[in-house]
């Protein structure tokens, strides 16, 4: 692999993160170094049979019922509520 | 002291839950200021339930099993009206708004919650060195880590300030803990336990399990948490287990399989013989012993640390600094807020698998990492699957090592995973797996795993129980507060 400051500044934007100028060198390191341990998959071979015998995990789902909301701890923990208009303030979009 | 010691203490009238949440506090209160194990206390709640347990007592009214026994809870699990921080800042002032179902359970048990435990930041890491707040000590040894990432959860049972504990799993982190505290500990069945109000890492591979003093002390866990939960749409449709009942009965011999790819080169010797060890123990009961070949646990690491962070950094992206949790307030614009709110709310680690996350879910690397992973997780299934058609559990050393030094793996994130070998496929499979004490090298305990099949908690905690009822390693405890 060669995983640069390029693509972890990519990944940051796209996952929403910062990461200061000292940080960014040792995590494109370490990635880097992970990524290439990750590249072993590759040299797994998998019969066809295998992945066909393999059940798809099911879920229940519960009936769409409509339950009281939780208001009151909505506003404990929001970092910005107003309670006038029950809504979360945010600064401006762009 | 055992359940069953508190148990009988309760039914003859010596005790009162007051007066055990008292010692409780007391020796909390002289040693976990080495330890580190509790991230705060919840005395206010735990003191309300035992008025109940005691006003029940004197009116010779019959309690449940579990009444009146104390527990630590890992701080990923919410308790109404208590902070759940994750060991994360971005959570640091969070009030968990409703009970999780095995909080609400443990509540009709009548159990005294002690407090929170600490983590690894969002239940990432092996050491409870990614605390975003303060490292957590092995009992054993104040110089070495306790595991993670339910570090404090192991350490306080270890540390005799509770009975029993509550850990999640996601790819060993309630069984190495336990394995380096000397402590028994046991993921269930993936869909035994709800995860409603546990706080998401991985959401295919996380399941809540038990922490105790012994396999016996941990069924009664089991029981009182397991079972159907509307709310988790992954809880087996299943009622609560009864393995306190089942381990009365007398043990069955089996069928023992030894996975040779878990008991090579990359095990320590010494780990090794104590494991080594506990198999001709088995032996000598009359089990039988299969070596066994599970080609595909070469891969499970690096399957793993594709599947779990790409599910992690779905799962966290709800921390945006909006609805709750920490708030980069400096900044103008929305984007800018929530990047600057995760770049300084999130840790290393925390960081390190959500990019790593993001990297593998992206346009052009989906198919050769996320996609290849997921066909190599349902090898891994289908060897379990295959082992399990000639043997009835799997023995393996359950760490590598015992407890590392601090730091040890600090600039080395790929070799802190590395130490999960022997865990991670099990979570991959959705296994139940036991780790329970099989003996001690240089004064540290070593651990030994019993893997068995979906749903088959019974046969894998019998044969621990067994192991136990044969051996003391499990009764052993370190030296706090007479040694340094």
């Amino acid at each position: 692999m060669n995983f640069s400051t390029q693509d972890l500044d990519h990944l940051a934007n796209l996952a929403h993160l910062t990461f200061s100028d000292s940080e960014k060198v040792a995590f494109a390191s370490q990635i880097d170094h992970v990524l290439g341990y990750m590249g072993k998959l590759s040299e797994v071979v998998i019969a066809p049979s295998v992945l066909a015998a393999m059940p798809v995990p099911q879920m229940q789902l519960r009936e769409d019922v409509v339950t009281p909301s939780a208001i009151p701890f909505l506003a404990e923990n929001a970092p910005d509520w107003d309670a006038a208009s029950n809504a979360f303030f945010v600064p401006k979009i762009s | 002291m055992s359940i069953s010691q508190l148990q009988d203490q309760y039914r003859r009238g010596e005790i009162t839950a007051s007066a055990v949440l008292d010692q409780t506090y007391a020796r909390i209160d002289s040693h976990d200021g080495e330890v580190k194990s509790f991230l705060f206390h919840t005395r206010a709640l735990a003191y309300e339930i035992a008025g109940e347990v005691d006003a029940r007592l004197a009116k010779g009214k019959t309690l449940p099993p579990l009444a009146g026994i104390p527990l630590g809870v890992k701080d990923n699990m919410h308790m109404s009206g208590e902070k759940t921080t994750c060991a994360s800042k971005i959570l640091e002032n969070f009030q968990a708004p409703y009970d999780a179902t095995v909080i609400a359970r443990c509540k009709e048990a009548l159990m005294l919650p002690i407090g929170k435990l600490n983590m690894d930041e969002f239940a990432m890491g092996s050491s409870t060195e990614n605390s975003a707040f303060f490292p957590t000590r092995n009992p054993w040894d104040f110089s070495r880590v306790p595991g993670g990432s339910s570090g404090g959860s192991a350490a306080s049972v270890a540390a005799g300030f509770v009975p029993l504990s509550l850990g999640s799993d996601t790819g060993g982190s309630i069984r190495q803990p336990a394995a380096f505290c000397g402590v028994t500990g046991l993921k269930p069945t993936y869909g035994r336990v709800s995860r409603y109000g546990l706080v998401a890492f991985a959401s295919s591979l996380d399941q809540i399990g038990p922490l105790g003093r012994s396999v016996h002390d941990c069924a009664y866990l089991l029981d009182a948490i397991s079972g159907h939960d509307a709310r988790d749409a992954t809880s087996a449709n299943l009622p609560a287990t009864q393995v306190v009942a089942h381990l009365a009965m007398s043990q069955k011999f089996l069928k023992i399989g030894i996975p040779r790819e878990l008991i090579g080169p990359e095990i320590d010797d010494a780990v090794k013989a104590c494991v080594e060890s506990a198999i001709r123990w088995y032996e000598q009961q009359g089990h039988q012993i299969i070596w066994c070949d599970m080609a595909s646990f070469s891969a499970a690491v690096a399957t793993y640390y594709i599947i779990a962070p790409a599910e992690a950094s779905a799962n966290l992206s709800r921390y945006d600094g909006v609805r709750y949790g920490l708030r980069d307030k400096k900044a103008d614009t929305l984007k800018t807020m929530i990047a600057n709110t995760r770049g300084h709310g999130f840790g290393a680690e925390v960081k390190r698998r959500i990019i790593l996350g993001t990297y593998v879910l992206s346009s052009g690397y989906y198919d050769a990492f996320y996609a290849k992973a997921q066909q190599v997780r349902s090898l891994i299934t289908y060897e379990f699957q295959q082992a399990f058609q000639n043997v009835d559990v799997l023995l393996t050393p359950t760490a590598p090592t015992t407890a590392f030094a601090f730091g040890a793996h600090a600039q080395d994130p790929l070799a802190m995973y590395l130490a999960d070998i022997a865990t991670i496929p099990v979570n991959m499979a959705g296994l139940p797996a036991l780790s329970l004490p099989c003996g001690f090298s240089d004064g540290l305990p070593v651990g030994m795993q019993i893997i068995g099949r979906a749903w088959d908690e019974n046969t894998v905690m019998g044969l621990g129980h067994q192991f136990q009822l044969g051996t003391d390693y499990h009764t052993r405890v370190p030296a706090i507060g007479s040694v340094a």
